[in-house]
């Protein structure tokens, strides 16, 4: 790999690895099982996870191919540790940073009603703007009222999404080395109507 | 199951428990099994939980495959531990009082201008000071995960007079300690 090319080409497979991680739920969940843990084995996997031991197998594979996890060889035992990730995407003057954080609440959605539905009716996107507000909620520096409106989802709906995003953020808060880039909706006020 | 601490527990004159939404949606994520413990909790500390209408109305029009859509509050009023509060009387200038100190509290915590806060915001602290102001209350407990709010309620009605005669349980805390 020439110097010139070796940033692009960095940047874009990363792009493409997070997507990935963001399409497949079991692969997210996967992936912030070993960060969490820090190094696993496939044992490790199929017993905590409850996952098959193929499933395990291909999955892994598959996670260290898209270059977000690393095998160590040298042990008898394989162990596999995770690579943190973040992506900044920026749009006009919208900007949001994806990091593990984000991947982790995606993987918990098929175990979460609430996270389920959300994704389903609203999409992604939606999730990553929920836990902007969910990080503030969580740290009592924004109201749950406040969060859920401006959310502008059905207000009851949009605390119980809050909730299971409190849970992530409670998780993740510590493991995550790119937590502190995610935004915050509390420095960012909606637009008063005039 | 951590220890219990129940505000007001050494008190003999009444106290009213006023409960928010985000209370009953946190008891019926994922294991329902709160729903339970918070009923037991109210039986066995002789406790009706009063909603705010706002409150009530808020819990029922949630998704149906949502958490809050599938809270059977209405068993619960039914079966007498939830009761809804009849509407505050906003004309009372003690009762508007406390609302907009409780609208400026939020506004100031979660970073936002005060017009972006709405008179739902405050229907705790309505309730509250209502209770506490017509003596159907000694004493109020609000049980909300809403920290601000909760937060806000007892600082508004400190500041109108009725220190010592509130407090904040956090809902979150509440639901740990009785699960």
């Amino acid at each position: 790999m020439s110097k010139a090319t070796e940033g692009p080409e960095r940047a874009v497979n990363v792009l493409l690895s997070v997507a990935q991680l963001l399409e497949e739920p079991r692969l997210a969940r996967l992936y912030t099982f070993v960060l969490r843990e820090g190094e696993v084995t496939i044992d490790d996997i199929t017993s905590k996870l409850e996952m098959p031991r193929t499933t395990a197998y291909s999955d892994t594979g598959t996670l260290v191919e898209l270059g977000v996890l690393t095998r160590d060889d040298d042990q008898k035992t394989h162990t596999y540790s995770a690579v943190p990730i973040t992506l900044t995407a920026t749009l006009d003057d919208d900007e949001y940073t994806v990091t593990p954080t984000l991947v982790a609440a995606f993987g918990r959605s098929p175990h979460d009603q609430d996270l389920d539905l959300l994704i389903e009716k609203y999409g992604l996107g939606k999730l990553a703007a929920a836990l902007t507000y969910a990080i503030p909620y969580t740290n009592g520096e924004m109201s749950e009222r406040v969060a859920a409106r401006e959310l502008d989802l059905q207000y009851a709906f949009g605390v119980a999404v809050l909730q299971a995003l409190r849970d992530v953020v409670r998780d993740m808060e510590s493991v995550d080395p790119y937590f502190g880039d995610i935004q915050d909706a509390r420095e960012h006020p909606p637009a008063t109507e005039e | 199951m951590a220890d219990e601490s129940v505000p007001f527990d050494d008190v003999d004159e009444a106290v009213t428990w006023i409960a928010d939404s985000g209370l009953f949606i946190a008891c019926g994520r994922q294991q329902n099994n709160k729903y339970t413990a918070l009923e037991r909790f109210a039986r066995r500390n002789d406790i009706t939980f009063v909603i705010p209408q706002r409150v009530y109305d808020e819990l029922g029009g949630a998704p149906d495959r949502s958490t809050p859509g599938q809270t059977p509050i209405n068993s619960a009023i039914d079966a007498g531990w939830v009761t809804v509060a009849d509407e505050p009387d906003y004309t009372d200038s003690t009762v508007s009082r406390v609302m907009d100190d409780v609208r400026s509290y939020i506004a100031t915590s979660s970073n936002r201008d005060e017009d972006q806060i709405e008179k739902a915001d405050t229907a705790l602290g309505a309730v509250a000071v209502e209770r506490l102001s017509n003596n159907d209350a000694e004493f109020v407990v609000v049980v909300t995960t809403d920290t601000d709010a909760g937060k806000g309620v007892v600082a508004a009605l400190t500041a109108n007079g009725f220190e010592d005669r509130i407090q904040f349980k956090d809902g979150f805390e509440l639901i740990d300690e009785i699960v």
